[in-house]
């Protein structure tokens, strides 16, 4: 009966394209030393750091940039329980994952408290099209059927009614109810992500990276005067980054803000 | 001891290669992977396996573990030990990002990952 994972078949980065021509790159490898440095570190100099120093840095802000999304930036498997809820179980079991995107869906069970596997939701009654958005729904459409070689359907006919008979029953709630097992992450194809994400990670490494480099230029400003004739100069000192780092924080908050606003909806409420 | 390894590039016999940051490939082509054993310990020192019998395992990691790509990597100049290569095929499709490697000495092993190892550009980049 199962035919797990299920998915829904379109990209999760950009969000329900089904094809693409691929005359743009919108997904790329994870940022290397190479490809921080030329982005946001040009022309500095970075002597002071090693090869694994900066991919040191550059994971570090790959685990913030995770945070800040609040999306995996690779393929993960969550286990996750959910209650069973009255009303979101009359609005065709209506779950919403903690993370998100989905990008498949492993299994979809009803477990005991001690792990006894109670039964299997068919992968054939859920629906993905929002798993971009962490939204399930299970739809079981098929208990209408009675004769599964007239419609060319699924046979989960009677399953089907028994699990829709819950709805008359007197429980509202259970805690813990629905187990899912799904994979999660910014990108489908696992060690690459799109360009954006990229360019969030190298700003949060580029912004530790100038944090780092701004007070180690000590020279605020100097003179020199010999029998009357002088010279001076000035500089910013240990400030000399800060106009950089204000630039690159803005562009980052504007950038999460942006990205997080692909997989999660944002609410107005008011009491007007 | 803590071992690790260094990725090299343009190798063309133990005295002539360069050393890179991390094996940088395009999906779909076959590609010959050379590195270099060394210790951590001892200022990154080259590290000659010790046994009379040596192994080294490279994985390149997935989440499906039936999707791991696992490859017997082989000394390609018997004057130094410490370099290695593996070969994948066009069809072997690894991911970016970290390799697990397993040296095994006389029967001993020695595991270590690398993070940050490999680059794979992709041959269809507009949407995953």
């Amino acid at each position: 009966m199962s035919d797990y994972p299920k998915k829904y078949g379109t990209a999760t980065y950009p969000v329900l394209n089904e094809k693409s021509s691929h005359l743009i790159e919108r997904i790329e490898p994870i940022l290397t030393p190479e490809k921080l440095a030329s982005r946001f570190l040009k022309g500095l100099d970075l002597n002071s750091y090693s090869d694994d120093e900066l991919k040191d840095h550059i994971t570090i802000a790959m685990n913030e940039t995770e945070i800040q999304l609040g999306v995996p930036l690779i393929p993960e498997l969550k286990k996750q329980k959910f209650p069973f809820d009255r009303n979101l179980y009359r609005s065709f079991v209506h779950i919403m994952t903690d993370f998100r995107p989905i990008i498949s869906l492993e299994s979809f069970k009803i477990v005991g408290s001690d792990g006894l596997n109670i039964w299997e939701i068919p992968s054939s009654w859920i629906e993905s099209s929002r798993f971009f958005q962490g939204q399930i729904n299970v739809i079981a459409l098929t208990v209408l059927q009675t004769s599964a070689a007239a419609t060319g359907l699924g046979t989960n006919g009677a399953a089907g009614l028994s699990f829709l008979a819950a709805i008359s029953g007197n429980v509202s709630w259970i805690p813990a109810y629905f187990q899912l097992e799904y994979i999660t992450g910014v990108c489908s194809k696992a060690g690459s992500v799109p360009i954006l994400v990229n360019q969030l990670v190298g700003i949060n490494a580029a912004l530790e990276i100038l944090g780092n480099l701004g007070p180690q230029i000590k020279n605020i400003s100097q003179s020199v005067n010999h029998d009357g004739l002088g010279q001076s100069s000035a500089g910013l000192g240990a400030r000399h980054f800060n106009d950089r780092i204000q630039q690159l924080e803005a562009k980052r908050d504007k950038l999460v803000g942006q990205l997080r606003k692909v997989y999660y909806n944002k609410y107005f409420m008011s009491n007007i | 001891m803590k071992l690790s390894v260094k990725f090299l590039k343009n190798v063309a016999n133990v005295n002539c290669f360069q050393y890179v940051s991390h094996w940088d490939i395009s999906e779909g082509s076959e590609n010959t992977l050379y590195f270099k054993t060394i210790d951590k310990l001892k200022e990154d020192i080259r590290y000659i396996p010790q046994g009379t019998v040596n192994a080294m395992e490279v994985t390149f990691l997935d989440i499906d573990s039936d999707a791991e790509i696992v490859k017997t990597a082989t000394n390609p100049y018997s004057d130094d030990l410490s370099l290695w290569c593996v070969t994948l095929t066009a069809a072997q499709v690894v991911n970016s990002g970290a390799v697990k490697f397993k040296l095994t000495q006389d029967g001993v092993e020695t595991l270590f990952v690398v993070q940050q190892a490999i680059t794979v550009d992709l041959l269809e980049s507009g949407s995953c």
